[in-house]
Parts: structure tokens; sequence; C-alpha cells
């Protein structure tokens, strides 16, 4: 697990759908990162992800809750993924 | 006939039609310009460069890795293969649809579910496998509701802009079974996501786009707000994905570089909610990556248009663009909108679906300087006219007007007898602040029509004797060739006789070049490139005489020398020569009166009194030109500070032919530029070029607004001492 100080986002590694089942259809998501692992900006979680190319097999930074602005432009927290994100930094 | 295959004139006059569309349309890109700015300038922060720099570093990575596009193709094809994936070039969109149904054929699969995809929309796909007996269903929010409506996206980012509250509440009732209340914004959103789940668990395929494909690791990047493109890789067993090929970068630190620009010029955000990256076909299940040219070899061979392929699709051309906020993309556009659909459109789809909106485009520039690939948009826009006029898609009036306007004699004739035509008038009563009042249909009436002065500008300056120089003058002893322009000569006589007061008053002497007419711009913006090249010949025979310098009230004429001639020379060296020689000496008025014909500073404070504000030329304020900025000139020189103005550098609408061929679009632009000046509260309004003066002023006369509008050179020279 890493996490990009730059962007505020989490990326999750999750090869195997089932891993993503999680991460797709619950409605509040909480992600647990350990401080260390947190990289300064997103060129850092880029250059991590280059050098891991079975990890990259389905990686996905995630900023924020899911969202849309399709309906008259008005910003609507969790359309299709979790409406709520959570990110536990474990010291 | 469906809503979507519906010809130009259709969206146009529907378009035209909804009043609710210019509303919403300028909301969204205000705050869109707002927010975007603000991102850029944190970026530029952080990153301590400017957004020039980066949009030109990472536009320098798409042009060289298109260069060498089927080396990097070979690569991606290699590393994808390895990770399990399948990679098909295709080269036409028929092409495309059909490896999408027989792979679907072959595996059984009826149902596929998609993200996000504009090459699909290129390929028109749904449509095209339904006709095989598969059902393609769109989950992101916005296309999903499109496809409920048969409508196509009016926004590359934003496809559903178009769409009402009260429209969506309907057909998504209709869709769903229930009736909604189209306030409640977050109900339809819910309701949206139930209704969209059902579907990826009973599709055998999803497919989605790509913002990148990355060759050294044979992965594809999407960026998504949503999360339905996760489900939509997630849950069927077989992933499609459509990509134009010009989307392969090399490495992942280009697809980071592409992500400091993407989102921020997209939705205005730092990032997306989600950026995937997927890397092969997952255990036991299949992916198929499919590399589409569909004229985009093409485009890269033909000369000024092949940067357009550096286009990462952010809309930003569009968020900026007055004429898109006025008809929106349905008709500005056709599957791609906004400015680049103006270009790619001929080579994905031909020049028939891209001809007719092509005199929507009012050249003022903005676009360009938004894009975050630096596509020189705006000089795109008019070769794709000059295809278009070529191949017969200008409409007759256009044609006759211009061949007329490059006859001087004529010209000159016509003009005449509209100076007498108008004269009569003002002896009848029908004048009224220098405009005729003339029955003129419902569409045209927001304008109206000048009367036309009995003496041209030039006459003005030939008629009085010259200015005596203010004190300590640097241009004194030269002599300065006046260009008047065309227009201003004889409907705005006055700005070039000020002109002349102005030179004079440097302390050079002003001469008349005789035989002067029109530089060719009109005709060249048209894509009447014949008609241009005369007029053009016409205006250099008429100045390359001696060395003086060249200065006009017009800085459109200045663009049209420097930029154009060359253009309309380039197979033609002995000319392109003549024609350099002459744009080298030209300079706008405004910058000349900063540099060699400079005034003093608070050498212009004479009697006129009343506060101003100043419009500025779209076209040089967008390019950033020399004397683009007028309203510092005038402050410098008067003393008097610019009340301010909102969006001081968006267009008028006046755009040279379109506020004739598209008058509700000239009228729509117009009515945001005159609320704009309204706020303002000024007395005068001054702006830089004739064309947009005219049209300012004829505006505010058919509004009623208080106003008075006047070209700088005027305002400037009447605070000149009197010397009398």
């Amino acid at each position: 697990m890493l996490a990009v100080a730059e962007t505020g986002s989490v990326l999750l590694i999750e090869p195997a759908p089932i891993d993503r089942a999680v991460s797709l259809l619950t409605k509040h998501l909480i992600v647990a990162v350990a401080e260390q692992d947190i990289v300064d900006e997103l060129t850092d979680g880029f250059r991590w992800l280059a050098e891991q190319p079975h990890a990259a097999s389905y990686a996905t930074f995630v900023t924020g809750p899911s969202r849309t602005a399709d309906i008259e432009r008005s910003l609507t927290i969790g359309v299709q993924g979790p409406s709520r994100l959570t990110v536990a930094v474990l010291r | 006939m469906s809503a979507s295959t519906a010809p130009f004139k259709v969206h146009y006059r529907r378009s035209v039609g909804d009043p609710d569309l210019k509303p919403r349309l300028l909301a969204f890109q205000r705050s869109w310009r707002e927010s975007r700015d603000a991102q850029v300038r944190r970026l530029e922060q952080r990153t301590e460069r400017p957004f020039d720099e980066l949009r030109r570093d990472f536009a320098a990575v798409k042009d060289s890795t298109l260069e060498r596009i089927d080396d990097y193709i070979a690569e991606f094809r290699a590393n994808a293969e390895a990770a399990g994936a399948t990679v098909v070039e295709l080269s036409t969109a028929e092409e495309a649809v059909n490896y999408i149904a027989s792979v679907c054929k072959s595996r059984g699969i009826d149902l596929v579910v998609k993200s996000k995809s504009m090459v699909s929309e290129e390929i028109e796909l749904n449509h095209e496998l339904e006709q095989r007996g598969i059902t393609a269903i769109e989950t992101d929010l916005g296309e999903w509701l499109l496809q409920l409506a048969e409508e196509r996206p009016s926004h590359l980012v934003m496809p559903a802009i178009h769409q009402k509250r009260q429209y969506v509440a309907e057909i998504l009732g209709e869709e769903l079974g229930r009736k909604f209340d189209p306030d409640d914004i977050p109900a339809m959103v819910a309701s949206a996501r139930d209704g969209l789940r059902r579907h990826y668990l009973s599709a055998g395929a999803g497919l989605t786009g790509a913002n990148a494909l990355v060759a050294e690791t044979g992965s594809i990047m999407v960026v998504t707000n949503e999360g339905n493109m996760r489900l939509a890789t997630s849950l069927p067993d077989v992933h499609f994905v459509t990509a134009g090929i010009e989307k392969l970068i090399p490495t992942w630190a280009d697809a980071e570089r592409q992500l400091q620009l993407l989102p921020r010029s997209a939705t205005a955000q730092t990032l997306s909610t989600y950026t995937t990256c997927i890397t092969g076909a997952q255990p036991g299940k299949e992916m198929h990556i499919i590399l589409l040219d569909n004229g985009r070899r093409a485009m890269r061979e033909t000369d000024s248009i092949g940067d357009a392929l550096r286009c990462i699709r952010c809309g930003a051309c569009a968020n900026v663009c007055p004429p898109y906020q006025v008809v929106g993309g349905h008709t500005f556009g056709h599957i791609y909108t906004g400015a680049i659909g103006l270009v790619n459109t001929t080579f994905h789809h031909g020049i028939e679906d891209a001809a007719g909106p092509q005199g929507l485009c009012v050249s003022c520039g903005a676009c360009e300087t938004v894009c975050p690939v630096a596509i020189p948009l705006p000089q795109q826009i008019l070769e794709i006219r000059h295809l278009a006029h070529d191949r017969g898609h200008a409409p007759l009036w256009e044609r006759a007007v211009l061949r007329l306007w490059a006859k001087p004699k004529l010209f000159d004739a016509l003009f005449g007898i509209g100076a007498l035509a108008s004269g009569l008038a003002r002896l009848t009563g029908l004048v009224r602040s220098d405009h005729i009042r003339l029955p003129l249909p419902r569409r045209l009436r927001w304008r109206s029509v000048p009367a036309l002065p009995l003496r041209s500008g030039q006459t003005l300056v030939k008629s009085r004797a010259p200015r005596q120089p203010l004190a300590a003058s640097p241009a004194a002893e030269r002599t300065v060739d006046l260009f008047a322009q065309c227009l201003a000569d004889r409907l705005l006589p006055s700005a070039v006789d000020s002109a002349a007061k102005l030179i004079e008053a440097g302390g050079a002497t002003v001469n008349l070049p005789e035989s002067q007419h029109c530089c060719g711009l009109p005709a060249f913006d048209a894509g009447d490139r014949q008609s241009a090249r005369k007029m053009a010949q016409q205006t250099i025979e008429a100045l390359e005489q001696g060395s003086n310098a060249i200065v006009t009230p017009a800085p459109s004429c200045v663009i049209a020398m420097q930029e154009h001639w060359p253009q309309l020379f380039s197979d033609d060296p002995a000319w392109l020569e003549r024609a350099a020689a002459v744009a080298d000496r030209v300079h706008d008025l405004a910058a000349w009166l900063e540099g060699p014909g400079r005034l003093p500073d608070g050498s212009l404070q004479g009697n006129a009194q009343g506060s101003w504000t100043a419009h500025r030329f779209c076209q040089t304020s967008n390019r950033g030109d020399p004397g683009a900025r007028i309203d510092l000139l005038v402050e410098r020189l008067t003393g008097e500070p610019a009340l301010p103005l909102e969006e001081p550098e968006v267009c008028c609408g006046f755009g040279g032919l379109t506020s004739l061929a598209a008058p509700e679009v000239g009228e729509g632009i117009l009515e945001r530029k005159l609320k704009c000046v309204a706020e303002s509260g000024c007395d005068t309004l001054i702006t830089n070029n004739p064309g947009c003066a005219i049209h300012l002023r004829a505006g505010a006369n058919a509004s009623g607004a208080s106003h008075e509008t006047m070209h700088y050179a005027d305002f400037l020279a009447a605070r000149l001492p009197r010397t009398e």
C-alpha cells in the first residue's frame, strides 16, 4: 500500500477481481496506510509502479470518494463507487 | 432521421431555439475558467515552471512518439501481449466494430457494459453493435443519460451538459419506472447507481477507452470520477479497450506528465478520483486492445494538422470558446466537439460532417491559450475552412461578397452609393446616433445598420493640415505610411484620421499610399484563398514602395500580413519575398505609440471627460501581441484609470463573417460582452480593432445601451492638446 501526499491519493494494488469487490462495492471504504509508505509526489508513485510490473496488473490511485457532476454540473458524491473514503495512517 | 444524425442546420436551429442552453453554458464556462486558472497557478507554483513550458514539454513527448508511432506500437504490443492481452491494429471504424462483434459472437456475449470512450462514439459502436444483435450499455452516468435520450455527447468531458434536470428526471423516470423530483439530483444519481449495477453482473464484456497507452509496460491508463470503469473491467470476463493510436506514450514518467495537465484542464481537478492502470489480462480473463487509425495517420501526414493528434481530449478548447457557449457541442462540432472537433472530424468522419460548423468559429484564439498540449487550433480551423471552401461548402452569398470585396473600384462605388443613401436617410430623419432605422428581420435586429459617412478616413486626413508634434518626439523626421484598413476607412473614418493625428503628434509625417484597399483577411478567414491572394497582392503593390514604417489602426490586418500572407504565398517565392518585405514594416498603432512613435506619459490630458473601459481585441490579446494592452496605453497617456471590465479579452461576437453567417452566434456573444460593459458602468467603451468597434457600436445602438463606443485612437485624439 502506498499513498501520495501531493494529491491525497492511495494506491490500491488489486490484481484479482475479488480484491476489488471491497473497494468497488462498499459505501464506505477505509484504507490503512503505514506512515512510511507515504511518498511526496505522484511522480514517486508512478516510479514505484513502473518498477513492479506484476503489482501493476491492476493498480488505481484513488483520490477521494466516487463522484459525478453529470447532471447540470451538480457535484454528487458516491455515484458508482464508495461515497466515503477514510484513510487511516498507521504509525 | 434520428436526432443524432441530423445535419448541421437542424442542430443549429435547435440549439439557438433553446433558451436555457446559453445561460447554462455561460455559467459552466465561467466557473471552469476560475477553477482551472487556480489549478494552473498552483501547478506553476509547485513545479516552479510556467504552464506554457509544461505543456510544450508534454507536447514534445507526444510529437516525438507520433513521429515513430510504429516503433512505439510494436513496443506496446510486445509488452501487452507478454502480459496476456491481445493487441489488434485496425484501420477503419468498420473493422473495429466487426472485430468487437466477432469476439462477442464467438464467446456468446450479447451484452457489453461500457465505460466512457470517445473512440467508441467515433465509430458509433452502440448503434453498430445493435445492428449485429449485441446490446451495449453506457455506464458513465452522463453517457447513459445520452443513450436513454438517443443523443450524442455535446462535450468531450461533460457529455450531457446540454440536458436540463427536468429532462433528466423525465428520461430516468421512464427508464426506471418511477417519478423523480428534478431538484433532487442526489436521488436521481442514487437510482441510476442501482439501475446500472445489475448490468455489470449480466454483461459478458466490458469496454473502456484509454487516456494513455504506456509502451514501456504495455499498460493502459484510464482516468475517471465515478468508478464505473473499475466495475466494467472487474466483473465481465472480457475487456475491450478502444483507443486511437495517438494515445501511445513511451513511459510512466510521461503518464505522470500527462496527469499534471489532463485533470486540471478537463475538470479543474488536481487528480480525478480514479486513475487506473491495467497491464494485461487478469487470470482467466481476456483483454483485447484495439488500436484504431481511422484517419489518424492521414492527419499526421497533413500539413499544419498533425499537431492535432497531441489532443488528450480534455475539452478545454470548448470551455473557453465563445460560439460554443452560444450553440453547444451538438452544433459546434460533430462527434468530437469544440475547436478540436472542427479539425479532427474531417479525418475521422469526412469534410461533409466537418464543414457545417466551420463558419461558427470567430477565430478569437482563446482555445489555443488553454490547450494543455499547445495545439495551434485557430490556424488549423482556417486550414479546414480552406478545404471546405475548395470543396464547395461555402454559401453562395459569402462567395459573392468576397468576390466583390476583392474588386477595389466596385467596392468603392458601392460604398459611395451607400454613403449617398445614408445621406438621404439623414435628411429624412431615419438616422439616429449614426445608425439607420431599417425594418430588419427579427434575427438581425440585435445590431443596427451604421449610416455610411460621406467622407472616408483617407479623405479626412488629406483635407486638413498636419498637426504639430508634441515636445520631445522620438519619431521626429520620420515618415509613416498609414494603412487605413478597408472597414475603418469607410465605416469608422474618424479612427483613421485620429490615428494619423497621433502619429503626427509623435513627430512623424503621415503618408497615405495610393490604391490601398484590403489585406485579404476577410477572404482568408472564410477559406477563400484565391480572393485572399488577390487582395493581398493589391495591398503589397500599394505598400511596397519605399521603406517607411507602415502603421495601421487595425491589429487584425497586422496578423493577416505577418501570419497569413506567408501561408498564402508559400508556393510562390517571388510574392513571398515581396509580402515579407511589406509585413516586416508593419506596426499596429498601439505598438507604434508604445514603441518608435512613443508619446510621453500623461501627454494626452486634454479636455475630454467621463469614465472608460477597454474591450481588448481578442486575437492580439490571446496571442500576447505587442499593443494588445490598449488599456495600459490609454492609462499611461491620459492618466485616467480604466474601470474594471469582466472578461476584457473574450470576443465581442463580430468574428468577421461569422456574425453575418450565423447572426444568432454574433448576437449571443455580443450580449455576453454588452452585459459586462453595462456592469462596468462606463461612459465610454474603447476597443482596438475597427471591426469590433463598428460591431460593438451597432449592437449598443440596437440595445439602447447608454455608453458610447469608439476606437481608442478617437478617444486619445480627443485628448490631444488644442493647437490652433
